[in-house]
């Protein structure tokens, strides 16, 4: 057998960490929920919970450890990432054109049960907070770009203090709505506030844990420039969205 | 090149042999392999759905079922898992993994381990739609999934419903921004865009729809689960919202899903008629440009499933315009791969009686497509067994044969050995005749007025045209369902005991898949990065230069 079919068959890339992420995301994960809240099961629910996430967590961190820091000149993650907020687009696009429904056809607005004050001061400030993250991202971004492991690694740990400054605030502000009795199905303001916060709660969540896996390679010395390129892409797409979520919620 | 070709005489060396090599494979051919078996047994589950209801449909009165839910439950298992279980899968998973990589001369997906992951997530879409046949509450509401009646108790497991269509949308958006950076990207030096075969044209633009339309769908579903459980309102008219707003959501991608798998079957049937005809694709310039021009075309065709929903008459004839629009690159592909046959040297292979039979199904199903989309016509026959017909023709039964003719053509690839050419033939045979006996008579019946999903029609029992159509589906049925399965069995047959594969290119074609691999392709596709000449052309079968290879390091090279 010649040297080259050795080399061409010699093994095969494995690794058992996108089917932990898979299963534990695609099967356990949903099956928590309906366990939850369709058959009213809380203890099969728990249990389900606690294998999808540990499945997903684990196959996550091992994913990130075979991979973070992995330095390669095959620059495609910035692409894959602006094709990846295409698609998240086109998802909160489908959302935002249920509240456009709802809003252009209703006879007043906010319809009735709508506090008088649903916080509007208190999210523009908690957003003015979230832009400065963008900042701070983008300094990270520019230590990277100077070899600066340390700076970089720094700046990513206080966008994410941010962020969770932000959350924190978010969660204010809907515990005080929900004691004035405004809760999700009270109306369709109440659907729309409480349903487009969420989703930009969701992407808070899964942007800190995308800057967080840049960290610990960061302090290793070892960046992949792809990556966090994509990384800020994302971060800046996340602070978009609050604004939009700000604009088309609370001062529309 | 002759150095390397053709030593694979004993066993498979281009395939794992380790459980682990197969389960936590990141390699994309063999994740392309687990697509495949996910999805034929996706064909299976909703292929026995299929023939329960029609056994049912035989006669007037129950047959082997009085009980509604029970039918329901066949009919949403039918049309949920044979779409996103089997169609999809089959093109946007198998032959976009195991096939495009290769075609485009790249050793790999551009992410390997997203790539795993997304046929992990689309085995539980399947293990979860799977869920719904021992259940108790399964979900009943079809793969439509309608509210308000989806938002009722009746309507069974709504959440599992969003979970399978959000589980698989993921599934379908990882897949296609890998696809779309694996072409973008990854193409072997010497491909430009226009020496892309077909397939991987078609595939890659499928994909570009996929990004574009799945993720509205996802939140259309979304919504669905946080009304009925989580208390908001959406499609809930009480509290301002509206259910037509789903009913608009859902058709926004789901038609788009149409040519989300119309496009990857036709990229099949060119390439296995250029190589089968020895012919240049008809026109290939103008064939890219048509498949292109379904994203924007496509974009707008949605709302003509609302023409009897109480659209105002200039959208209903705004709306039949830009549905007939669609015809335009679609004709035109039907036209390349008419061009592509003519005055071709053919020759009848096993795989080119499939794709042939698929193509003849599908000219049946487009031609009667043309009269649905004029919304005057539409409002008499909407939700009629012509519709039924209509789209079984023109996306599930064409779709799928030509998926099969796929699978015979590359099976020496994924297997090393032939299938038998006879029992190819006859198979093929006996499914166009078999759909033919099914679908045919149905149109009749569909134009007599025979409504879809009905589990019986007593009140059209004095129908003779109805009742025999029925009774004549029902016929065709069990010759579709013995060529079915003498399909697998001939796939079984072939990857056991099949005759070896004694050439890497059995069929002659000038892709890289069978010019520059082995047998069976190993880890990497080829032993150095390939490279296409000048002047090479997929699809060039007369004076075409051979794919060269890099040197390897330390060595010489194969040239």
């Amino acid at each position: 057998m010649s040297e080259e079919i050795k080399h061409y068959t010699a093994h095969w890339h494995t690794s058992p960490n996108p089917l932990l992420v898979g299963f534990g995301a695609g099967l356990f994960l949903p099956w928590a929920f309906m366990l939850q809240f369709v058959y009213d099961m809380q203890t099969a629910a728990l249990v389900t919970l606690a294998i999808g996430a540990g499945m997903t967590i684990m196959g996550g961190l091992g994913w990130a450890a075979e991979t973070i820091g992995v330095i390669d000149d095959e620059n495609w993650s910035p692409s894959a990432m602006f094709m990846f907020i295409g698609t998240e687009i086109m998802t909160i696009g489908g959302v935002l054109a249920g509240y456009w429904v709802a809003r252009l056809g209703a006879a007043s607005w906010p319809p009735e049960g709508t506090p008088a004050d649903v916080g509007a001061n208190g999210a523009l400030i908690a957003t003015l907070i979230l832009i400065v993250s963008s900042f701070t991202i983008g300094v990270a971004r520019k230590k990277e770009l100077n070899g600066d492991a340390a700076g970089f690694a720094t700046f990513t740990l206080i966008s994410v203090a941010i962020w969770a400054v932000f959350m924190y605030l978010t969660i204010a502000g809907w515990s005080e709505l929900a004691a004035q009795g405004f809760t999700i199905g009270v109306n369709a303001y109440a659907t729309a506030l409480y349903g487009f916060t969420g989703i930009h709660f969701a992407h808070l969540v899964m942007g800190i844990l995308v800057m967080l896996t840049c960290v610990p390679s960061a302090f290793k010395g070892r960046l992949s420039y792809s990556y966090t390129r994509a990384m800020t892409m994302y971060v800046h797409f996340v602070n978009v969205l609050g604004c939009w979520v700000l604009l088309q919620i609370y001062y529309w | 090149m002759s150095g390397f070709m053709g030593h694979e005489p004993d066993g498979r060396p281009g395939q794992p042999k380790t459980v682990k090599e197969w389960v936590f494979t990141l390699d994309h051919k063999v994740i392309g392999v687990w697509y495949l078996i996910g999805a034929i047994a996706s064909f299976v589950v909703a292929g026995l759905a299929a023939s329960a209801m029609r056994i049912e449909l035989g006669s007037v009165g129950p047959d082997i079922t009085d009980n509604g839910d029970i039918y329901n439950l066949w009919l949403t298992m039918h049309g949920a898992v044979m779409v996103l279980g089997f169609q999809i899968p089959a093109l946007l998973g198998f032959v976009a993994n195991w096939a495009v990589p290769i075609m485009v001369g790249g050793k790999d997906m551009a992410f390997p381990r997203v790539n795993a992951m997304s046929v992990w997530l689309l085995w539980s879409g399947i293990l979860l739609a799977l869920a719904n046949l021992v259940i108790p509450d399964s979900w009943n509401g079809m793969w439509t999934g309608y509210p308000p009646y989806s938002l009722t108790d009746g309507a069974g497991n709504t959440a599992l419903y969003s979970f399978i269509v959000v589980v698989l949308g993921m599934s379908s958006v990882f897949g296609a921004v890998n696809l779309a950076c694996t072409v973008a990207f990854m193409r072997c030096k010497g491909m430009g865009w226009f020496q892309m075969p077909l397939t991987v044209w078609c595939v890659f633009t499928a994909n570009v729809i996929q990004l574009i339309f799945v993720p509205v769908l996802a939140a259309s579903v979304i919504l669905l689960s946080l009304d009925k459980y989580l208390g908001f309102g959406f499609y809930n008219p009480e509290v301002g919202g509206d259910v037509l707003l789903y009913q608009n959501l859902f058709w926004f991608y789901s038609h788009p899903a149409v040519y989300v798998i119309l496009l990857p079957f036709m990229g099949i049937m060119f390439e296995i008629f250029a190589v089968s005809a020895r012919n240049d694709v008809f026109n290939y310039k103008a064939t890219v440009w048509s498949v292109i021009a379904f994203i924007p075309v496509s974009s707008d065709v949605w709302v003509h499933h609302a023409y009897v929903a109480g659209l105002p008459d200039w959208l209903r004839l705004l709306q039949t315009f830009t549905t007939l629009l669609i015809s335009l690159p679609f004709g035109l592909l039907m036209l390349s791969l008419t061009g592509t046959l003519f005055r071709g040297s053919i020759r009848y292979t096993g795989p080119m009686w499939w794709a042939m039979a698929a193509f003849m199904m599908l000219i049946i199903g487009a031609l009667t497509g043309i009269p649905n989309a004029l919304s005057a016509v539409d409002y008499g026959i909407s939700d009629s067994y012509v519709i039924m017909s209509h789209f079984h023709y023109v996306m599930a039964v064409s779709g799928s044969m030509s998926i099969f003719a796929g699978v015979f053509f590359w099976f020496p690839k994924l297997s090393g050995r032939m299938c038998n050419e006879f029992l190819t033939k006859a198979t093929a045979a006996g499914f166009f005749v078999g759909m033919n006996i099914v679908m045919g008579p149905l149109y009749l019946a569909g134009i007599e007025g025979m409504p879809r999903r009905y589990m019986d029609y007593q009140m059209f029992a004095d129908n003779a045209t109805i009742v025999d159509a029925q009774h004549w589906s029902t016929i065709g049925l069990y010759i579709t369902f013995v060529s079915a399965l003498l399909t697998i069995v001939t796939w079984l047959h072939g990857a056991i005991a099949g005759e070896k594969a004694t050439s890497a290119n059995p069929w002659g074609s000038e892709s890289l898949e069978f010019t520059a691999t082995a047998i069976i392709p190993g880890q990497g596709n080829f032993p150095t990065p390939v490279i296409c000449p000048e002047g090479w052309h997929p699809y060039n079968f007369i004076d075409n230069p051979k794919p060269q290879f890099e040197p390897h390091p330390g060595t010489s090279g194969h040239h």
